[in-house]
């Protein structure tokens, strides 16, 4: 291109120019970027929604997985009981032996006992563990079902005070007995690895679970189906202010 | 060090207009405005729809300014909005047309060195119509190719060229009256 001294000389002077705007002129920007500051906000808090009802959600959420957790503890509690329980079976299986003939007798009076056998179990606890070990050795097939164990239980509280009060005579002998089968189940107990137990408590602990699991799902669909009731009205009633 | 020290300050202010400080935002309008009229001045005759037009290239300039990268400088961008806008404002309201002639001649001006008031050359810029007007103060005065220019403007590059030949040979017969004129004064 050709050098135009006119064009050079225009563009030197018109870049220096200056032109000073009107007063009216920053106030009317002003203005305008107020106008726009204004528009903005709004679209802020409509994202300010969104994210309040995602937090809200979460929260549901996190709550009710909380919630999931304790239910999980209780059966625990539950399966201690019975493992306390099945301790108790192992003076019952001996009796029964013993009287077997008297096993069918009910009283109302079971669950004292009971208690008073699971506060000995308590106090030998090592004993206790062992026993319980055993019997459940002893019975494999019957504790493989949750079932079976419930029913077991229902036979070992079947246990009456009358085979207690006619026992007392013979406590000399039982205790003896007990003893002896004690040592014995010991014996077998500790030739046999001990792995078995835990599964089964494991299959206990899921069966439970799976019952207490469909309780929970319905539980949550109805407080979901309920919060998004609340949260449908109040975008409703958003809208309708807007 | 100054230069530095000056450039930390604006990219200062700049940081505070993105946030809508209103004063770091008038500094800025303070500091470029009246360049900025004078670039829409040299586009719009009328300085009132030039104020307008810089007015709304403003907006544009502090809704867009977190878009700033601080790679050119600060006053060559804002320019930019400032001519784009020009631009459109004289394609929608004005409606330019250009005239599709691809046939342009390169001719060789004589070398005029006399000296123009600014009064003056504003004056011969404001007699151009408003196509050659565009295209001559994109390529002569911003420094615009003509690719450039043709692609802000929606155009051919060889309208661009023609239009700047139009341009051209109506400034020089311009001036030719203008020194006739001030030879006959003196």
């Amino acid at each position: 291109m050709e050098p135009n001294n006119f064009e050079k000389d225009f563009r030197e002077k018109l870049n220096q120019r200056t032109i000073e705007p009107s007063n009216k002129a920053w106030d009317r920007l002003d203005a305008m970027l107020s106008i726009a500051e204004e528009k903005k906000p709004k679209k802020n808090y409509k994202w300010l929604y969104i994210a309040a009802s995602i937090v809200g959600f979460l929260l549901v959420g996190t709550f009710f997985f909380n919630q999931k957790k304790n239910v999980v503890e209780t059966p625990k509690n539950n399966v201690v009981i019975e493992e306390v329980a099945k301790k108790d079976s192992v003076v019952k299986p001996t009796v029964n032996r013993i009287d077997s003939s008297k096993i069918e007798i009910a009283a109302s009076e079971k669950a004292t006992i009971k208690r008073a056998n699971t506060k000995e179990a308590n106090g030998n606890p090592d004993v206790s563990i062992q026993k319980s070990k055993q019997l459940i050795q002893n019975e494999k097939n019957q504790i493989a079902e949750s079932s079976i164990i419930i029913k077991n239980n229902q036979e070992k509280q079947s246990i009456s005070n009358q085979t207690s009060v006619v026992a007392t005579s013979k406590n000399e002998n039982v205790d003896q007995l007990l003893n002896t089968a004690e040592k014995m189940v010991v014996a077998e107990h500790s030739a046999k690895p001990k792995s078995k137990i835990k599964i089964n408590a494991n299959d206990l602990l899921n069966q439970v679970d799976g019952e207490l699991e469909t309780s929970f799902r319905e539980k949550v669909i109805t407080k979901v189906n309920k919060n998004y009731q609340t949260v449908k009205v109040a975008l409703a009633n958003r809208n309708q202010e807007e | 060090m100054k230069i530095i020290h000056l450039h930390q300050e604006e990219a200062e202010i700049i940081k505070l207009a993105v946030e809508n400080n209103r004063q770091a935002q008038q500094q800025i309008y303070g500091r470029f405005s009246p360049k900025m009229l004078s670039v829409c001045r040299q586009y719009i005759k009328d300085i009132q729809l030039a104020e307008d037009v810089m007015i709304t290239a403003f907006m544009k300039v502090f809704t867009n300014l977190n878009k700033f990268e601080h790679k050119g400088s600060f006053e060559g961008w804002i320019r930019r909005i400032m001519v784009n806008e020009c631009i459109s404002y004289l394609r929608v309201q004005k409606k330019v047309k250009f005239t599709e002639d691809e046939i342009y001649v390169e001719e060789s001006f004589n070398a005029i060195d006399s000296q123009f008031s600014i009064e003056q050359i504003q004056f011969l810029i404001d007699a151009l119509p408003d196509g050659y007007k565009m295209v001559f103060n994109l390529y002569a005065i911003e420094g615009y190719k003509h690719n450039e220019i043709a692609k802000m403007l929606g155009i051919n590059e060889g309208t661009s060229k023609s239009q700047l030949s139009h341009a051209r040979k109506m400034l020089q017969t311009q001036i030719n009256t203008l020194k006739k004129q001030d030879n006959g004064t003196e």
